[in-house]
């Protein structure tokens, strides 16, 4: 009897965990958020994902804050090698979806799918006047 | 027992009677608003009084002395990004916003916290605006004090504790109309205007009930359908989405009973091809009837803009005898001077080098240089002044005992190409919240920073101090002789007003964005100056660089209360 208790409670837990996952999966699948389950680009850097990555800065008004090439102005710079964080795929993929507690940067992911996130991070990529040996995407 | 009621009956009376003294005594009337100027004591308004002329009559620190001021206090605003705030004073207590709106009362004596107000933001409301999210401080009236927020909101706080007694909703912030303005009070009227004017918006200044919020008057800065000047936009929808901002406090002449307030540039800002015309009432100074909002008269600067001279800068009032003036300094590299009784060009004299016209009509109109005139085909090279100017958002002060003005200015100039929609930097096609330029490339060529000196009745430039950075502070004058400026490099600094010698000057720690004022408690005199970088400062690094050494500078958010020894 105990031992069918023993396994009837870890039946239990095993069900417990798969609803609470699969609520978490729920919420992450809600239209309105993108989960960040990709850590590296899956597009190329290529001429046409440039162009269509400058196409949705424009579209997105990225130029506003970041200027028409990444210059930077109300935001920073995204050209050179100067970064809080380390500018890897997963963190711009961030930061463009999810925004950037504490300063003016703002989530982006009720406008954008993961696709057109990728391609303005093409896009800025391309911009790149930094070191070369720092780059780490 | 009858004794004791009679006795707790006089008791509460006296405790009503005395509190109704202390709330008259700590209340901002409209008799101290009119008379301002002559109260140094206080700071009652962002402009420091309805002349909006940012003087002030104490002496107390003055060019004998001021070789030793030194910060008494110092509060930090919590946040970052652009401070650009004045701090406003009255009876000792400091009213100073932060950027994103947060609004504190302080011990003016000591810099020590006495309220909050965090008025809670929308989140994404940062990326509806174009040009930080900065605020510039607030109005006082009665036992209230009230700040615009970004998200479009007006709120009267309780002057004693900043607790919430209206909250009222302008606009929807989604759209992109926005606020950054310090309020104006006149008549018991809450005067605000928006900002947007980078995005496709048709905009506004409204007049609220200081006691209920409730709106007054609204008067469009584009005319409507039917309206006199709707035409001059060439379309409907050009009109309809021509932006024409107004988040510079205007100033109030009470004899006149005239509210005399600027309006920005038109959208987009650097494509005249999509609006045909001059544009009414962008780039103005509105002459407008303070009870209903209605335009008695209006002067334009730059008809037809297409190098976003937003000339929403401030008006100054002053009076050369019998001449009743005011004074503007506007992006277009011109100091003006305009009758303010009835809005006729007087002068138009150059702060900075001026190509983009060769002159003006005999009504002030200018000429244009086609060389210098941006089209979808043509870079115009080397346009002078660049779209901050001359003279930028930053206010100028003017000394009325002698007469002269002195204007925070540059000079740099821009290369400029526009560009029709799916081009250059422009999206594919209008939407409402999104941001709309109407450029192809655009690129600020490197320059420097000066400071102005003119006699303000005629117009001769008296001294020109030149510095490595633009001014980006706005201007006090006092007195004592003395007109303090501020760097984006964070120098704040005292100037010799006759002669523009540098008598002092004191490292902020952060560019200097907002604007200084004065004051006293017990005797002593204060100057007080917000610190923290910020706003759209693309002008120093697109392309060459307007001032390039600017990049990546350090942000800060700090009010500096500075007095002598």
């Amino acid at each position: 009897m105990k031992m069918i208790l023993n396994n009837l409670k870890i039946f239990y837990l095993f069900i417990i965990i798969f609803l609470f996952y699969s609520l978490a999966q729920a919420g992450i699948e809600d239209k309105n958020t993108i989960s960040i389950k990709t850590i590296e680009n899956p597009l190329e850097l290529d001429e046409e994902t440039i162009k269509a990555g400058k196409k949705l800065w424009r579209k997105t008004g990225c130029y506003s804050c970041h200027g028409g090439n990444a210059e930077g102005g109300v935001g920073p710079n995204l050209q050179d090698d100067i970064w809080v964080y380390k500018p890897s795929d997963a963190m711009l993929f961030k930061t463009i979806a999810k925004g950037r507690k504490g300063t003016n940067m703002v989530g982006w992911e009720k406008e954008l799918n993961s696709d057109e996130i990728w391609k303005i991070i093409i896009f800025i990529r391309s911009l790149y006047t930094g070191d070369k040996s720092k780059i780490i995407w | 027992m009858y004794k004791i009621i009679i006795k707790l009956f006089i008791l509460s009376i006296l405790i009503i009677f005395n509190l109704n003294i202390a709330n008259a005594q700590n209340a901002v009337t409209d008799e101290m608003l009119l008379s301002a100027q002559e109260d140094p004591n206080n700071w009652l308004m962002a402009p420091g009084n309805y002349t909006g002329n940012r003087f002030s009559k104490l002496g107390q620190i003055n060019t004998a002395n001021v070789s030793g001021l030194v910060p008494k206090w110092i509060f930090s605003l919590g946040t970052l990004d652009a401070q650009n705030t004045t701090p406003v004073i009255h009876n000792g207590v400091m009213y100073v916003t932060a950027s994103h709106g947060r609004t504190y009362a302080l011990n003016a004596a000591n810099g020590q916290e006495i309220w909050r107000y965090f008025h809670q933001l929308p989140e994404g409301v940062a990326g509806k605006m174009c040009c930080d999210i900065g605020n510039r401080g607030v109005a006082l009236y009665g036992d209230k004090v009230y700040v615009a927020t970004p998200d479009s909101h007006v709120v009267a706080l309780n002057k004693s504790d900043g607790s919430v007694a209206w909250d009222v909703t302008i606009a929807n912030w989604e759209d992109a109309i926005t606020m950054t303005v310090a309020p104006l009070v006149v008549k018991g009227k809450v005067i605000v205007g928006m900002s947007g004017a980078e995005y496709p918006t048709r905009l506004w200044i409204d007049a609220l009930d200081s006691e209920t919020g409730e709106q007054v008057w609204r008067r469009y800065t584009i005319p409507g359908p039917g309206e006199p000047g709707h035409e001059t936009w060439g379309s409907a929808r050009a009109a309809m989405y021509g932006g024409s901002s107004a988040w510079i406090t205007g100033s109030y002449d009470p004899e006149l009973d005239i509210l005399y307030w600027g309006v920005g540039n038109p959208n987009p800002d650097w494509d005249g091809t999509v609006r045909p015309g001059d544009n009414l009432y962008s780039n103005s100074t509105l002459a407008l009837d303070p009870d209903t909002g209605a335009i008695k008269f209006y002067f334009q600067y730059t008809p037809a803009d297409v190098w976003d001279y937003d000339g929403n800068n401030e008006p100054i009032l002053v009076d050369y005898g019998d001449e009743k003036v005011w004074l503007h300094g506007d992006r277009n590299g011109y100091l003006y001077k305009i009758d303010r009784t009835n809005g006729a060009f007087k002068y138009g004299k150059e702060i900075s080098k001026v190509n983009w016209n060769t002159g003006f009509t005999y009504d002030g109109r200018p000429i244009w240089n086609m060389d210098k005139v941006p089209t979808y085909d043509y870079e115009a090279k080397d346009i002078c002044p660049a779209s901050e100017g001359g003279k930028w958002w930053n206010p100028m002060t003017v000394n009325p005992e002698t007469g002269w003005v002195f204007v925070p200015s540059r000079e740099i100039c821009v290369d400029i190409k526009s560009a029709p929609l799916g081009e250059g930097l422009n999206p594919d096609e209008i939407t409402v919240g999104k941001p709309y330029w109407g450029i192809g490339t655009i690129g600020w060529n490197t320059g420097y920073g000066q400071l102005v000196a003119f006699d303000g009745r005629t117009g001769e430039k008296m001294w020109v101090v030149k510095d490595r950075s633009p001014f980006t502070s706005g201007l006090l004058s006092t007195r004592g002789g003395l007109l303090f400026a501020g760097t984006p490099e964070g120098e704040f600094r005292a100037y010799h007003q006759e002669t523009g010698e540098e008598l002092w000057s004191f490292q902020t720690g952060s560019g200097i964005f907002g604007s200084p004022s004065t004051y006293t408690i017990d005797g002593e005199q204060f100057v007080a100056v917000p610190s923290g970088f910020g706003g759209w400062t693309g002008w120093a690094i697109f392309g060459e660089g307007g001032a390039p050494w600017l990049k990546d500078s350090r942000k800060g958010g700090i009010i500096i209360g500075f007095g002598l020894p």
